[in-house]
């Protein structure tokens, strides 16, 4: 016998994702802002003498489960565009604008005075082209010159660097102390995360948990987990940065699970009392 | 339509450029720098000796070359 009826859904708690079958555990998204749960199914009338509706066809049954997270997810990430987050060593593209300076070495007649540049990190690339391009601004911030890496700053308009110094030399009279430059070079640092969006691979199956905070009419309190089987997500999403709250949004198309000798399902609902004790 | 070339930088030989760096690839990538891979092994070599750390022969090299070219323009 049903021990509760009507429930009010007081919160929406969590979404925990696994592999199929039994699988490992993938990800929880527990900053969710909504969730739905869509079931569909297709009514055809079946009609007879002038048109009465003597039967229903009914087929097509769906569900899908959609929502949106109040926090960018890289594990929903992961399931949308089929591929695994890794912490590695990779490259970046660096902006960098630094300012021309001198050192003057010697003494008396003997001293002379070089001006050089120091990129902010070190550059990373095929030796000789790190950072290929250097831009010379004026104090209007206006490109007045464009100078090329060579192998020595040998020539005007060329310009040599060291990767492990981060020292920029230059032709003498190509720039002046003082002067701004603006490059751009790759540096190698260790990422906490990388995902990469491969062109060849596709969005996820996982076994998915809704948890959910209920009251029925006398306010006591129930807990509620919806599980799908087979929650197939979709590489449809958009990530849209600045201006207003960054949201993940989801969804996925419950797949009837018709794996093993069972009545095939989209889902279930459990509802079950807050403090209920285990059943031995 | 825009003109992809970048002059050898051995050779000054127009070239279009390959934007894959040496690290992606896992070798020095000469197509990034030059236009052939004869160019690009004397553009490698001119970096490596400009980047090497100056030993004591070097200096006394440069030295030797200074004072020959102050030597030079005295005689002038």
């Amino acid at each position: 016998m049903v021990k509760v009826n009507d429930l009010s859904i007081k919160s929406f708690e969590t979404i925990m994702t696994f592999g199929v079958n039994g699988g490992s555990f993938r990800f929880e998204l527990d900053e969710m802002q909504n969730v739905t749960l869509g079931n569909t199914e297709e009514k055809t009338n079946q009609t007879g003498r002038n048109g009465r509706t003597i039967g229903t066809l009914k087929k097509n049954k769906a569900v899908t489960v959609s929502g949106t997270s109040g926090m960018v997810s890289l594990g929903l990430m992961e399931a949308q565009v089929g591929s695994t987050a890794e912490s590695k060593e990779t490259t970046v593209k660096y902006p960098d604008y630094v300012t021309v300076v001198s050192e003057t070495t010697g003494e008396g007649d003997d001293a002379s005075t070089t001006v050089y540049a120091l990129s902010s990190y070190m550059a990373v690339g095929t030796a000789g082209n790190e950072i290929g391009t250097i831009h010379v601004k004026d104090s209007s911030g206006i490109v007045t010159k464009t100078l090329k890496q060579d192998a020595t700053a040998s020539a005007a308009g060329k310009f040599a660097y060291d990767p492990a110094s981060k020292k920029i030399t230059f032709y003498a009279g190509d720039v002046n102390e003082g002067d701004n430059l603006t490059f751009y070079y790759k540096r190698k640092i260790i990422a906490d995360a990388v995902i990469t969006n491969y062109s060849d691979n596709f969005s996820e199956t996982l076994e998915v948990y809704v948890d959910f905070i209920a009251e029925d009419k006398c306010k006591n309190e129930y807990h509620g987990q919806i599980f799908m089987p087979y929650a197939d997500f979709s590489g449809n999403f958009d990530l849209a940065l600045g201006g207003d709250q960054t949201t993940h949004a989801f969804e996925a198309t419950s797949i009837a699970s018709a794996c093993g000798n069972k009545r095939s399902k989209f889902w279930d609902i459990t509802i079950f009392g807050a403090n209920v004790e285990d059943v031995a | 339509m825009r003109n992809n070339t970048e002059p050898c930088r051995v050779c000054g030989k127009p070239f279009v450029p390959c934007g894959k760096s040496s690290a992606e690839i896992g070798a020095f990538n000469y197509r990034e720098v030059s236009c052939s891979s004869e160019c690009g092994q004397i553009y490698l070599q001119r970096v490596i000796k400009a980047r090497q750390p100056k030993t004591v022969e070097n200096i006394a090299s440069e030295v030797t070359k200074n004072s020959k070219k102050v030597v030079k323009k005295q005689t002038k």
